[in-house]
């Protein structure tokens, strides 16, 4: 089953960075994932443009991505609100914990310098937590709670490092691009959110 | 982000091209490779990442906040979608009823 393989080699994955902690290979291997992220949408892509219908299937996707995009962003910084009433945390704080979306490698640099390096850890593991767990769950999610749900849940990543889940599960093609376009709006919006939330 | 773009475009374009040719190779197959290399240099990527190493003690706030994010982008969403749905089918029914 492909999920099995999928946890198998995230897994490894972890142990291997972590056990050799490549950090003079960091930057080449950024290459390389942004490389195979390329080719991955230049296979996404001629899916989608094969796909039968597809000029009919892009009015519908834009309405789509603006409401997944209003579920996720208001979804992520009301939980983390939440989130941040029961642990007894700066609701400030924590909404712009829930304002990165998933994208890890923004929000724990951004709050370590705009707050304190405490909130930085927390804001970059809960961020890397939620890209893990679109990445494990993202098949079942989609099933129980449906594909707007699903998408939501994954936030900013679903432009980069969920969307090869995304693209082996769904079925209907334009869903593909609804995620992507889903996580570059997010990608953009995130910078711009966390500080503003800050300013307030 | 400009090569991602571009690269999914290309992609459309000629799929979009190529759509009523037969299957020239197994696009599933290609997609399943790279997403397995994927996920494996994206867990690298987090494994060698200092940060998570150093901190045992945030775990617990780290999850709690993860997870609501996660449980309210899912209940909105949800909601949502449910409404969406009934809003298109209500309007699919009227606009056939008129035929």
């Amino acid at each position: 089953m492909f999920i099995i393989k999928v946890i198998i080699v995230l897994i490894s994955g972890i142990l291997i960075g972590s056990i050799i902690s490549p950090q003079n290979i960091l930057p080449f291997l950024d290459y390389l994932i942004n490389l195979n992220l390329c080719f991955l949408l230049f296979f996404a892509g001629y899916e989608i443009g094969k796909a039968p219908n597809i000029t009919k299937g892009l009015k519908e996707a834009s309405s789509i991505v603006s409401l997944i995009l209003l579920s996720t962003i208001f979804g992520s910084i009301i939980g983390a609100f939440i989130a941040g009433q029961i642990i007894g945390f700066n609701p400030l704080y924590s909404m712009s914990i829930g304002a990165g979306f998933g994208w890890y490698s923004l929000t724990g640099p951004l709050l370590m310098q705009y707050i304190n390096p405490y909130i930085g850890a927390i804001g970059f593991t809960a961020n890397i937590l939620r890209e893990i767990l679109t990445i494990l769950l993202f098949p079942y999610f989609e099933k129980i709670f449906g594909i707007f749900a699903a998408i939501s849940m994954g936030g900013a990543t679903t432009m980069d490092s969920t969307l090869p889940i995304i693209i082996k599960t769904v079925s209907d093609k334009k869903y593909i691009l609804i995620a992507f376009i889903h996580g570059a709006i997010l990608t953009i919006l995130a910078p711009i959110l966390i500080p503003f939330i800050l300013s307030i | 982000m400009l090569p991602f773009f571009l690269s999914l475009l290309a992609g459309i374009f000629l799929g979009y091209l190529l759509r009523r040719k037969e299957k020239i190779f197994s696009v599933d197959k290609i997609l399943s490779f790279i997403v397995i290399l994927l996920i494996f240099f994206t867990g690298i990527k987090i494994g060698s990442t200092n940060e998570i190493k150093s901190m045992g003690n945030i775990w617990f706030e780290s999850i709690i906040f993860s997870i609501f994010s996660i449980f309210c982008s899912i209940l909105i969403a949800m909601f949502i979608e449910k409404f969406y749905w009934r809003k298109k089918n209500v309007y699919n029914k009227s606009n056939n009823s008129s035929y």
